[in-house]
């Protein structure tokens, strides 16, 4: 075993756990950093909300909560999957946590694909933000709405995209047998960012389609 | 094989209850949406939002059993959010009582003078200004 801890220790680090304290303290600055830069978006939403509120009002009633509500127990699910992939990870259990893995890679799929339908139906009514939006309402602003609807849920979806990247790299990876319960930081890394993008959706649900 | 520094293995129960929370949790947030509290919809729907923000953060990205230095960086970033939160939403939200009580503003003893009408600007206006207001306040 100590040979495997020898070639995936670098020469820098003591032991294992401290290369995995390293790597996870980076982790977390990147996650924090995640966090503050979609705190400036909520913000912004605040602010247009508290200038605007019955736009804000008439305007959510265009998007459906019904498919907004399945995207949240979709993500809730994947995240679950997600934190017992890196546990069976952590058990050596192979080919559990591949399919665990797999699984997480599924519901972002559907995640993804019902945000398709969505946004499909937006632009068929012309809500693309900015001087694409073509749409009418009862309020002229509607499209300050439907722009910070976009640029949440569209920097959003991008985390997914690249989420589901990150898992599929994973699942190989998982499958040529490169992780154990002495090495699994990728894992626990892309774990730890699968939740920021389920944390993220969690205020983005309400915010967006439930408010009123 | 075992390592001294071996990995924590968070329990399982914790991932199942966290996941029944959440799931449930949505249920409830949806639910009460659909009745009309007025005001209190919105503070309900954070209110729940930020349980289930706790129930993920706490358990799906283990922070409670996680080491000291990555707990402070979580919680000072989010001290940060709460900062930029209350400061912009402040603002915003008394900008119309500024507004509204313009007309109220007579009683102030020393206006503030557009720069052109006193000439200079500097230490020596400032000594003046202070003079000035400290005289008029001692004439009463």
């Amino acid at each position: 075993m100590s040979q495997s801890d020898n070639s995936t220790v670098a020469h820098h680090f003591e032991h294992a756990h401290q290369q995995f304290s390293a790597a996870k303290l980076g982790m977390w600055l990147f996650i924090v950093q995640e966090i503050l830069f979609f705190s400036a978006l909520f913000v912004a939403y605040a602010v247009y909300r508290g200038l605007h509120p019955e736009m804000f009002i008439d305007a959510h009633h265009h998007l459906s909560w019904k498919m907004g509500g399945t995207n949240t127990l979709v993500l809730i699910i994947s995240s679950f999957t997600m934190a017992m992939s890196i546990r069976a990870a952590q058990l050596n259990q192979r080919m559990a946590s591949f399919w665990y893995l797999f699984t997480t890679l599924l519901c972002a799929c559907m995640f993804m694909v019902i945000k398709f339908f969505e946004y499909a139906e937006k632009i068929h009514h012309g809500y693309l933000p900015s001087f694409w939006f073509s749409g009418e309402g009862v309020y002229e602003t509607m499209h300050i709405f439907f722009g910070i609807y976009f640029t949440m849920t569209g920097l959003h979806g991008l985390h997914v995209l690249v989420g589901m990247g990150l898992i599929i790299w994973l699942m190989i990876e998982t499958y040529k047998g490169r992780y154990n319960s002495e090495y699994f930081t990728p894992v626990e890394m892309v774990g730890l960012y699968w939740h920021l993008v389920d944390l993220i959706w969690i205020f983005l649900f309400p915010l967006l389609y439930l408010i009123g | 094989m075992s390592d001294k520094h071996e990995h924590f293995v968070i329990p399982l129960k914790y991932y199942v209850f966290t996941l029944i929370a959440l799931l449930i949790l949505t249920v409830v947030t949806v639910a009460v949406a659909q009745v009309d509290l007025g005001w209190l919809n919105i503070y309900i729907a954070m209110f729940v939002a930020m349980i289930k923000a706790a129930f993920v953060i706490f358990f799906f990205m283990g922070v409670r059993w996680d080491e000291s230095f990555n707990k402070i960086a979580l919680f000072g970033c989010l001290l940060f959010v709460l900062i930029f939160f209350v400061i912009v939403i402040a603002d915003v939200s008394t900008r119309g009582g500024v507004y509204s009580s313009e007309s109220e503003m007579f009683d102030i003893q020393s206006p503030v003078r557009p720069i052109g009408e006193g000439g200079h600007h500097g230490d020596s206006s400032h000594h003046g200004e202070s003079d000035s207001y400290k005289s008029s306040s001692s004439s009463h």
